[in-house]
């Protein structure tokens, strides 16, 4: 048993100490409630059944139900990540159109990523293949959970990754071939209407049928994207990037989710004008220099769009110290002057509209998922640990059984 | 926490310096009124008053006199903190970054304060974050590199921004100085470059030849005054004689030792580390030989996901969390990517050169850029220098915090954050990115804290800085506004 299996192990069993993991019962009381639907509540309960939240409230209480008592910290629901490359060994296919892939075959239920975010309380990943190819494949939403991708998901295939920045060759070309491929794929696709689809030939799924590869396993993932069947989450590197992904969308019917780097904000009009969901990058400060006056002026792209209205998610990959700490992304954008409820939602609700799991993530109601963190203290204050982390009413992970906090804290967490 | 903030009530006029006992110059007189006050040696003042006068403090505390004709500025909910002092910089070099004299191994007299561009915008960078004091050094590509110097990123046109050109001179141990000479970039061994050192034997042996032949030569000027003088021998001899301290770039332990060892073999009295993130390996050694740490980066560049590709140059940072890591899962074999047929899990283009060594911790070849590295994301979870500057701290090694970055996250303040978070005490970790780097470079005269008679360097923010959710709004230097941020674009 290598030892990441072993420290899994250790937090599962840590929480199951708690009560049967079958039960998927929890009552947590006496903590600051940040639910994300409506009032935080100074002092609160929330009761999990089944793994879904029952009920949200002062005078909460459920005889017989496992309680944790969370006095004096705060409890909000889990942080939710809309789009990482975390947890993928080699993320980046080199050949440019790679509809076919998914990141099902490259998450490694063993990498460090996995435990970190339940350390950071990131529970709900939604996992892109990377953005080096510029139709790259099928991602996959996960829980930070369990041994294997199949026990992890919550989400078979939430969108197509695309990218329209330029890893080879020139700007046109690399559009021309994302356009050939979606010609390509109309063309099959009205064939098939017209009923001269050949006999065993199928569409609409991912199956590995071999008469579908070749050109067909192309096809076969582009339809679906034609089809509405699959959302294309577009990298955005420029303003550039942004009208060509817009001028796909509206030739192909695409529904397509925004991923920005802060070197779009001069197309933030555009960005709100389409109202299409909007992911930003880590990194949101874009820097230029003027030519002329040699004079740097800094772009803040999270700024911008708030101030014209738009509401986004913001993620971690990229960030000096990788893809951990989302509540440090929430405090830098409450730094550039976002609304303190607003940085939260881009954590939370927001994300999880993105991903399309806003009825079951992202805040704590009746019937959502009894996904919750418990924070020792604000979470935007910088110093606050995540103390437990619940998933679906089961303590997942616990600050006071974590070997590797204890391995760097000598004695167990402080 | 509370309990921590001493309200001083600094004597009410007895700080001040008598009224009218400095003839003004003419510009009128700033005071600022905040809501805190940090003063920078661990100390608090709630709703106090700041005077400057001819970008000097002259007086601190509550219910201090305020002249008519002051400009006053009323900072409200605001929190005022010294301006912040960087001991590790580059910037406002050509460029913004290092800058290194690679012609000969030892160039110990040349200033890096000639070098510097008052216009470039690493400056203006460092300044909108807070930072009024940097010491800038040469590069680490040679051994003995030259001579630190004090800047004040003021930004004024054409204005000498160099408070100090002889801070320290700079050594650098390790592999930077090996870095790049084995051969040239992609051209196996066959560059122009290939020189000594290219191993941490030789660079500390170049140290060890030069400093003796400085000696040598100091002596036989001392018999023979016609001999010619060599400006980079004077320059060593003046360290040795303990006139400028040496600041030695050694990361890992053995560096740390190294130049420690070097330092009683020649009787070198003042000496400081740089970036010692195994420092605390060697706490008792460096404590009883007084010799102080600066600590950073807190995040090393190596655990930026998926950015930059790690450099020869960057030291492996060895902490039980890594080694977990790396040795558990992250080494699976994929023999068939590495044209050299090592058998690390990493997506890298090699220059095919059989010759070449790699390196085990950071996969990438040792001594070499020639390796590209692809979608190589190191495991993250290291706060390595946060831990040993808490532990440098408990064993009462005297350190600071140094060399943060541009961006969010690994700014120099950002230090001070995570490493409260992982438990050094606020007021403490304040002090190690003002008044105890201010003291380690010898400045604290003129900056490093809010007091009476030093520099009028300080930043405001809209809330406590240590909370990431806080912004600067306002930096001035030497008494005038370098920034506000509502003049800012966006």
């Amino acid at each position: 048993m290598s030892l990441r299996s072993l420290v899994l192990v250790v937090l599962i069993i840590g929480g199951a100490a708690l009560g049967p993991v079958a039960a998927q019962n929890l009552l947590v009381t006496n903590a600051r409630v940040i639910t994300m639907a409506g009032d935080d509540l100074p002092q609160g309960n929330v009761l999990i059944k089944d793994g879904k939240v029952v009920a949200v409230g002062v005078d909460v209480s459920a005889p017989g139900v496992p309680t944790l008592d969370a006095k004096g910290k705060v409890v909000m629901p889990g942080f939710v990540l809309a789009d990482t490359q975390g947890g993928l060994s080699r993320p980046n296919e080199m050949m440019p159109i790679t509809p076919y892939v998914s990141v099902l075959d490259a998450i490694d239920a063993g990498k460090p990523f996995f435990e970190d975010s339940l350390r950071d309380g990131h529970l709900t990943l939604c996992i892109m293949p990377g953005d080096r190819a510029a139709i790259a494949g099928v991602g996959r939403v996960v829980r930070p959970w369990g041994l294997t991708v199949e026990s992890m998901t919550i989400d078979k295939d939430p969108g197509m990754r695309m990218s329209m920045a330029p890893t080879a060759g020139n700007r046109a070309a690399w559009i021309a071939r994302i356009r050939a491929s979606f010609e390509d794929a109309r063309r099959h696709l009205e064939k098939k209407k017209r009923g001269e689809q050949k006999p065993g030939e199928k569409t609409g799924t991912l199956t590995l049928d071999l008469k579908a590869m070749g050109v067909e396993k192309r096809r076969v993932a582009m339809s679906r994207m034609l089809e509405g069947e699959l959302q294309a989450w577009v990298n955005c590197a420029t303003a550039g990037d942004v009208v060509q992904a817009l001028r796909l969308a509206k030739e192909f019917g695409l529904k397509m989710k925004l991923v920005l780097g802060p070197g779009t904000w001069r197309a933030a009009d555009l960005v709100k004008k389409s109202g299409l969901p909007v992911i930003l990058k880590a990194s949101v400060i874009l820097r230029e220099t003027d030519p002329d006056s040699g004079k740097e002026v800094e772009r803040n792209l999270a700024k911008i769009l708030h101030d014209k209205g738009v509401k986004f998610a913001i993620t971690t990959d990229t960030t000096t110290f990788g893809r951990r700490y989302l509540w440090y992304q929430a405090a830098c954008l409450v730094r550039y002057g976002l609304p303190r409820q607003d940085a939260l939602a881009a954590i939370t609700t927001t994300p999880a509209k993105i991903i399309g799991l806003g009825d079951r993530k992202g805040s704590l109601a009746k019937d959502k998922d009894g996904d919750l963190l418990v924070f020792t203290s604000d979470p935007l204050s910088g110093r606050a640990w995540v103390d437990q982390a619940v998933i679906g009413g089961r303590i997942v992970y616990e600050r006071k059984n974590d070997p590797r906090l204890a391995e760097i804290f000598g004695n167990g967490a402080k | 926490m509370t309990k921590l903030l001493l309200t001083l009530l600094i004597a009410v006029q007895g700080t001040g310096l008598p009224s009218g006992a400095l003839e003004s110059n003419g510009a009128p007189d700033l005071v600022i009124k905040a809501s805190r006050v940090l003063v920078g040696n661990g100390d608090v003042l709630e709703d106090a008053i700041i005077h400057v006068r001819d970008g000097k403090i002259v007086a601190v505390g509550k219910g201090i006199a305020i002249p008519a004709d002051a400009r006053i500025l009323d900072l409200e909910g605001s929190t005022v903190m010294p301006g912040m002092v960087e001991s590790l910089a580059s910037a406002g070099l050509p460029g913004g970054s290092a800058e290194n004299e690679e012609g000969r191994e030892h160039t110990a007299s040349l200033r890096i304060s000639q070098a510097i561009d008052a216009h470039h915008a690493s400056l203006t960078r460092k300044r909108n974050e807070g930072v009024t004091s940097l010491a800038v050094h040469p590069g680490g590509r040679n051994v003995t590199g030259g001579v630190v110097c004090w800047v004040k990123p003021r930004g004024a046109a054409g204005a000498d921004l160099v408070a100090r050109d002889d801070i320290a001179l700079r050594i650098s141990l390790g592999r930077d100085p090996a870095a790049g000479h084995g051969g040239g970039r992609g051209r196996g061994g066959s560059a122009l470059l290939k020189r000594r050192p290219n191993s941490r034997m030789s660079t500390l042996f170049e140290v060890r030849q030069q400093l003796q032949r400085a000696v040598t030569y100091g002596r036989r000027r001392e018999r023979d005054p016609e001999i010619p003088p060599n400006p980079d021998y004077d320059l060593t001899l003046r360290a040795l004689a303990g006139k400028i301290p040496v600041y030695w770039l050694a990361r890992s332990e053995n560096d740390i030792r190294a130049a420690l060892r070097i330092a009683a073999e020649f009787g070198i009295t003042r000496n400081v580390i740089l970036e010692g993130h195994q420092a605390d390996r060697c706490a008792a050694e460096l404590s009883a030989a007084k010799v102080p740490v600066f600590v950073g980066p807190l995040f090393h560049p190596q655990y930026r996901g998926g950015g930059r590709r790690p450099s020869a140059a960057d030291e492996p940072v060895i902490d039980p969390l890594q080694h977990a890591h790396l040795h558990d899962h992250d080494h699976e074999p994929v023999k068939e990517v590495c044209l050299l047929g090592c058998d690390k899990d990493h997506e890298h283009v090699t220059c095919g050169n059989p010759d070449h060594v790699h390196d085990e911790t950071w996969l990438t070849c040792l001594g070499h850029d020639c390796c590209a590295m692809g979608g190589y994301a190191p495991p993250t979870d290291v706060h390595y220098p946060a831990f040993t500057a808490l532990h440098l701290w408990k064993t009462g090694v005297d350190c600071a915090f140094a060399r943060g970055g541009d961006r969010d996250g690994e700014r120099l303040l950002d230090f001070a954050r995570f490493a409260v978070r992982h438990g050094l005490p606020a007021p403490r970790a304040i002090q190690m990115v003002t008044l105890d780097p201010a003291r380690i470079l010898g400045i604290d005269d003129r900056v490093g804290s809010i007091a009476v008679g030093k520099d009028a360097d300080l930043v405001v923010f809209n809330g406590d800085p240590l909370a990431p959710t806080s912004a600067v709004t306002l930096v001035v230097i030497d008494g005038e506004i370098v920034r506000d941020q509502k003049e800012k674009t966006r």
